[in-house]
């Protein structure tokens, strides 16, 4: 009942925002920041309500819907989807909050398609029949293809459209996934019922895994991404980079790597290749990009590069790593595109080359993007750093695939922090341009927003227990599930080890680090 | 022999006799508002649904007149389909008819006309009343297609309508002549029970050909759709809405009635034409409509594809095939009618707006008339949470069962295209800004009516579709 | 005479009534060529219900010729009323509906 609420509670405010419309526009912000705000503190209530010990879902709600066409409303958490979850709820006011004063036509129908989108998201992460899920994954699509079709940029209507065949595209395969699917269960939808091995399993992971590629979005499928971030206003591009993605990679972890461990074993010399030309090709990429929100859109393709890379190791460090990551990634690069936005209200501009020693004008400003910036390179005692670190050392100690890749990859983090520090350098340092000169500092407003998101950064850097508990049963799970074909015998059991070791040492460098700067 | 007849089993057929003849005869009289006729007719088909509705829950079935007309849930269900499009189709006639001062009288007669053939079709246990159904839908129809005579694309999509259509007719009259050769009946159990034998008679399969042309015409199957375009470009707006939505049922009710009840044993032979058939109407039908800048013109090759989406459940020929047919074809007609009826509402001061362009900047502009568009785009495209969706998972779902997995594939990489071109409309109404201000009219209630009924149709039967899936699963024959 | 011969006779009929359909350009050639087509099958219906000895084809094609009664009557009206716009009823040259 609780999880439902928090699902629907955003479509409650798409209703009642439809019928006080007529209020003004400050009515409309108010009812969507309420609404937003209390499906946080009742989100709140899953994580406290959560069980740690079991990898079972929990929260479950199961209802008949359609009984002729074998589905039900049936829906839970576990230590996977808790977290998007609360991404998500956690994302969304904050959204609505750097939206108050830079939608200018059809406030009401931006509000509603954001919360709508909510509801959209949250379902995804929830549902646990594939029928309901795909209802989700699919009607997400229309309020994003509002936002960024009616409030985007100069090109929003070609990068909306992009957006929307891409996943279409995608979906279509999935769909045939999901009805075959259905055939080998027992005429059911039901995914906790699912069991393999399945017939044909090698397509139907192919049938999945290509529509989720689309959504990560994987190398070479991400062209639909930089076209949208661009083009879409700033509380889209934080969703879309904070939420939508990762809705692919959770397809990953939920259905392609428990449901089908053959069929990813076998493909994944080929999907780890693809994942760490995507770290290095976005990374090159983001460096000569003169627009800032290119450059933190292909980060993106950087960095969930590595989640797909983390996913692969199929062993609990690595997978832990890119749950983490996810949420790690959610609030760099929605911290990043709220910053952008924030700039580019003022300026009006989002090339570097407009900018430049920003840092004296805007020291409030110059801080916050500091902190994210590092966060999002991954510097030592900030989120970034748990993630890629937890990633690396699980593919660098499983056996599926080339540890040269791993090599690869970490040669992406190097990466990451040319590109990051260098446009970070050029906007805040340097000679401040006369047209800059006369831009404010964040307000309190601006502030209220960026703080939440600082505040979990450096949670997560220093302290990253809690978030890695809730999850630690549930991904457990999923590494028994994928790792079930005999193959591996005793250097399965040796990598489990390794893995557990590796988990061991991320935890000892963090107690050290804290130690260190306690010391300090 | 004196013939007992059951006439609480032609109760929805009668009543819509009745109606019409009082419109034949209310219409004669001049100092009578013509207004009321439409009313009339939704009256008189409201009271023929709620029979039929209230017969389909008891389970009123038998057959009559020496078992030549069955009333099984099967045509109750399809009557259903019909009286909602008929009295969707009024709602939105009204306004449109009485602002250009057109004679009200015939249109509404021969409505119900159409809608009796249609009833006929689908009640058809011998073939001659399908035929005569057939021939009383489309005759009505080729008139109502050339309704405006003082208006040449009327006229000529009339002769075109005409033309085409006498000629399926044809095909279709000559196929049951060669099935009467090959079974020596033409009542549709007893064609069944004759053609069990193993050595199939030459004679019959040429007649399942013929018969698959002629319905391939009436339903506008490619390769014999290019009369669609045409007459729906031509007609009134009202009567493309209306010969895209019933009669396309009716056809495909007795295409499902001849092919799986009279030639089940000739499957093999049926099933392979009507996969490849589904395969090219729906791939043809979406490619073509990307290219088109008429809106109507659009909507009819739209229509086009979703007759494949249609043939889908006829190949795959189970259970599950025909009622997902049969759904779709409900929802299809309901989500056509409420496209169509948008159209209508686009009405500006200089006339409809018939372009694609022409719907710029509306989104902000016209609120209501843009939502209600999305919607019935958002669901003939096939998106959650509308019932387009549920139509199209259905129909897929089946073909998957019985193993057509590579049709399952065609149709749902036909969804992404057909997307592209829907989604079009959309971003014209909300993204783009109109090139010169538009004055519209203001918006006629009873179309406005027809409308909100269309759209809570759509929207409830994709949250809640167990409302008419279950019907439609318990109305297989 | 056995059935078959006028079987032949009847889909050599409908065939002439098709080719017919298809390369004249006169609306009412064309339609002729349709009424051509419905009384071939009329042809088939008799012979064949002569040959298994029921009437149910001989009913039929009763229907039949009232029914092609009624659609030349319709069509008539309908070739007439574009004869009005046009001053032509080729249907080469009634194309003003395309794409």
């Amino acid at each position: 009942m609780l999880l439902s609420t928090v699902i629907f509670l955003p479509l409650l405010g798409v209703i009642a925002i439809a019928l006080l419309r007529g209020l003004g526009a400050s009515a409309v912000k108010g009812i969507a920041l309420v609404i937003g705000l209390l499906t946080f503190i009742v989100s709140l209530g899953l994580y406290t309500g959560f069980d740690a010990t079991t990898a079972t879902f929990q929260n479950v709600t199961q209802q008949a819907w359609i009984p002729g066409l074998g589905t039900s409303y049936h829906i839970g958490i576990d230590g996977i989807s808790l977290w998007l979850v609360l991404l998500t709820t956690f994302l969304t006011p904050l959204c609505i909050l750097a939206a108050w004063n830079s939608i200018e036509k059809g406030l009401s129908g931006f509000m509603m398609s954001l919360l709508a989108l909510e509801t959209g998201m949250l379902g995804v992460f929830c549902a646990l029949d594939l029928f309901l899920f795909f209802v989700f994954w699919e009607s997400m699509l229309i309020p994003m293809y509002f936002l960024i079709g009616i409030w985007g940029g100069e090109r929003r209507i070609y990068a909306t459209v992009k957006f929307v065949l891409y996943t279409m595209a995608g979906s279509a395969l999935m769909l045939v996934g999901i009805l075959a699917l259905y055939f080998q269960n027992d005429n059911s939808f039901d995914l906790t019922t699912l069991s393999g091995p399945f017939e044909h399993s090698h397509l139907l992971f192919l049938a999945f895994f290509i529509a989720f590629a689309i959504k990560v979005p994987l190398f070479p499928f991400h062209t639909w991404l930089p076209d949208a971030h661009v083009e879409a206003p700033t509380a889209g591009s934080v969703i879309l980079a904070g939420v939508l993605l990762k809705m692919g990679t959770y397809g990953i972890i939920r259905f392609c790597l428990p449901l089908f461990p053959d069929a990813a074993a076998e493909f994944t010399p080929l999907i780890v290749p693809l994942a760490v030309i995507g770290i290095i090709y976005g990374a090159l990429v983001a460096m000569v990009q003169p627009d800032l929100k290119k450059l933190v859109a292909y980060s993106s393709v950087s960095h969930l590069g590595f989640v797909v890379l983390g996913l692969f190791s199929k062993n609990p460090a690595g997978i832990q790593g890119s749950v983490l990551q996810m949420i790690n990634h959610g609030l760099s690069t929605g911290a990043l595109f709220l910053l952008v936005g924030m700039i580019y209200e003022r300026r009006h501009s989002r090339m570097i080359v407009d900018f430049g020693g920003l840092a004296k004008r805007m020291p409030i400003f110059a801080t916050i993007f500091m902190v994210v910036t590092l966060s999002s390179i991954g510097l030592p005692g900030l989120n970034g750093f748990v993630g890629e670190y937890m990633i690396l050392l699980g593919s660098f100690v499983q056996g599926a695939f080339s540890k040269i890749y791993v090599v690869l990859a970490t040669a992406g983090v190097i990466l990451a922090a040319v590109y990051m520090l260098w446009m970070f350098q050029r906007v805040m340092f340097g000679t401040l341009d006369k047209t800059n000169e006369a831009l404010p500092d964040l307000n309190a407003r601006e502030i209220v927003v960026m703080l939440p998101i600082l505040l979990f950064i450096v949670w997560i850097g220093v302290y990253p227990k809690p978030f890695l508990n809730k999850m630690e049963k549930s991904v457990g799970l999923v590494v028994t599930q994928v790792q079930t074909e005999p193959a591996i015998g005793r250097a399965g059991e040796r990598i489990q080890q390794d893995s557990e070791l590796a988990l061991h040492g991320t935890q000892r460098v963090q107690h050290e680090k804290i130690e260190k700067e306690a010391q300090q | 022999m004196p013939i007992e007849i059951n006439w609480q089993l032609l109760m929805p057929e009668l009543i819509i006799t009745l109606t019409l003849l009082i419109v034949l005869v209310f219409d004669l009289f001049d100092s009578i508002s013509k207004a009321i006729l439409g009313w009339m007719t939704i009256v008189g088909a409201g009271i023929a649904l709620w029979v039929s509705i209230q017969m389909h829950q008891a389970g009123t079935v038998g057959t009559q007149f020496n078992d030549m007309f069955k009333v099984d849930n099967f045509s109750l269900f399809f009557n259903i389909i019909f009286l909602v499009s008929t009295i969707l189709v009024a709602l939105i006639s009204m306004s449109y008819l009485s602002r250009d001062d057109r004679k009200q009288g015939p249109y509404y007669l021969l409505i119900l006309l159409a809608t009796l053939g249609m009833m006929l079709m689908a009640a058809g246990n011998e073939l001659i009343i399908v035929f005569l159904g057939l021939e009383l839908m489309s005759l009505s129809l080729y008139v109502l297609a050339g309704y405006f005579r003082d208006n040449p694309a009327s006229s000529e999509a009339g002769m075109k309508y005409l033309l085409l259509g006498a000629f399926a007719s044809a095909f279709f009259l000559y196929g049951i002549a060669l099935i009467y050769g090959g079974a020596g009946t033409t009542n549709v159990p007893a064609i069944a029970e004759a053609i069990t034998a193993p050595n199939k008679s030459p004679l019959l399969l040429a007649g399942m050909f013929l018969l698959i042309v002629g319905f391939g015409f009436k339903v506008a199957i490619v390769p014999f759709h290019q009369w669609a375009p045409d007459v729906y470009e031509g007609a009134p707006t009202t009567i493309a809405a209306f010969i895209s939505a019933g009669p396309k049922a009716a056809g495909f009710a007795a295409f499902l009635r001849i092919f799986m009840e009279a030639l089940p044993s000739l499957q093999v032979e049926w099933s392979s034409v009507v996969i490849v058939l589904a395969m090219l109407t729906m791939t043809v039908g979406n490619v073509i409509a990307i290219a088109q800048t008429s809106i109507k013109r659009m909507l009819a090759y739209s229509s086009i594809a979703h007759a494949g989406y249609v043939l889908i459940g006829l190949a795959a020929a189970n259970n599950d095939g025909i009622s997902s047919a049969m759904l779709y074809l409900l929802v299809y007609c309901v989500m056509n009618i409420g496209a169509f009826g948008a159209v209508i509402l686009a009405k500006t001061e200089d006339g409809e707006s018939l372009m694609i362009s022409d719907y710029a900047g509306l989104g902000l502009r016209k609120p209501l008339l843009a939502m209600f568009m999305t919607i019935m785009l958002l669901s003939l495209a096939g998106f959650p949470p509308t019932a387009g969706f549920v139509g199209k998972f259905y129909v897929f779902k089946s073909a998957v069962q019985a193993g057509h997995i590579w049709l399952v594939i065609v149709g749902a990489i036909n969804t992404a295209i057909s997307a592209f071109y829907y989604l079009r409309v959309v971003v014209t109404m909300y993204m783009r800004e109109p090139e010169e201000e538009l004055s519209f009219t203001a918006y006629p209630s009873t179309l406005v009516v027809g409308l909100v009924l269309a759209a809570i149709g759509v929207l409830l039967i994709g949250i809640l579709p167990s409302l008419m899936l279950t019907p439609a699963q318990n109305s297989v024959f | 005479m056995s059935l078959e011969y006028y079987l032949v006779l009847s889909a050599l009929l409908f065939t002439t009534g098709v080719i017919g359909v298809l390369i004249r350009r006169n609306a009412i050639i064309i339609f002729m060529c349709i009424e051509l087509m419905l009384n071939a099958a009329n042809l088939a219906f008799v012979a064949i219900s002569r040959s298994l000895g029921e009437a149910t084809g001989q009913v039929f094609v009763f229907f039949v010729m009232t029914v092609a009664a009624a659609e030349v009557a319709i069509g008539l009206a309908i070739i007439v009323s574009v004869f009005k716009h046009r001053q032509t009823i080729n249907v080469d040259e009634v194309n003003s509906l395309k794409g």
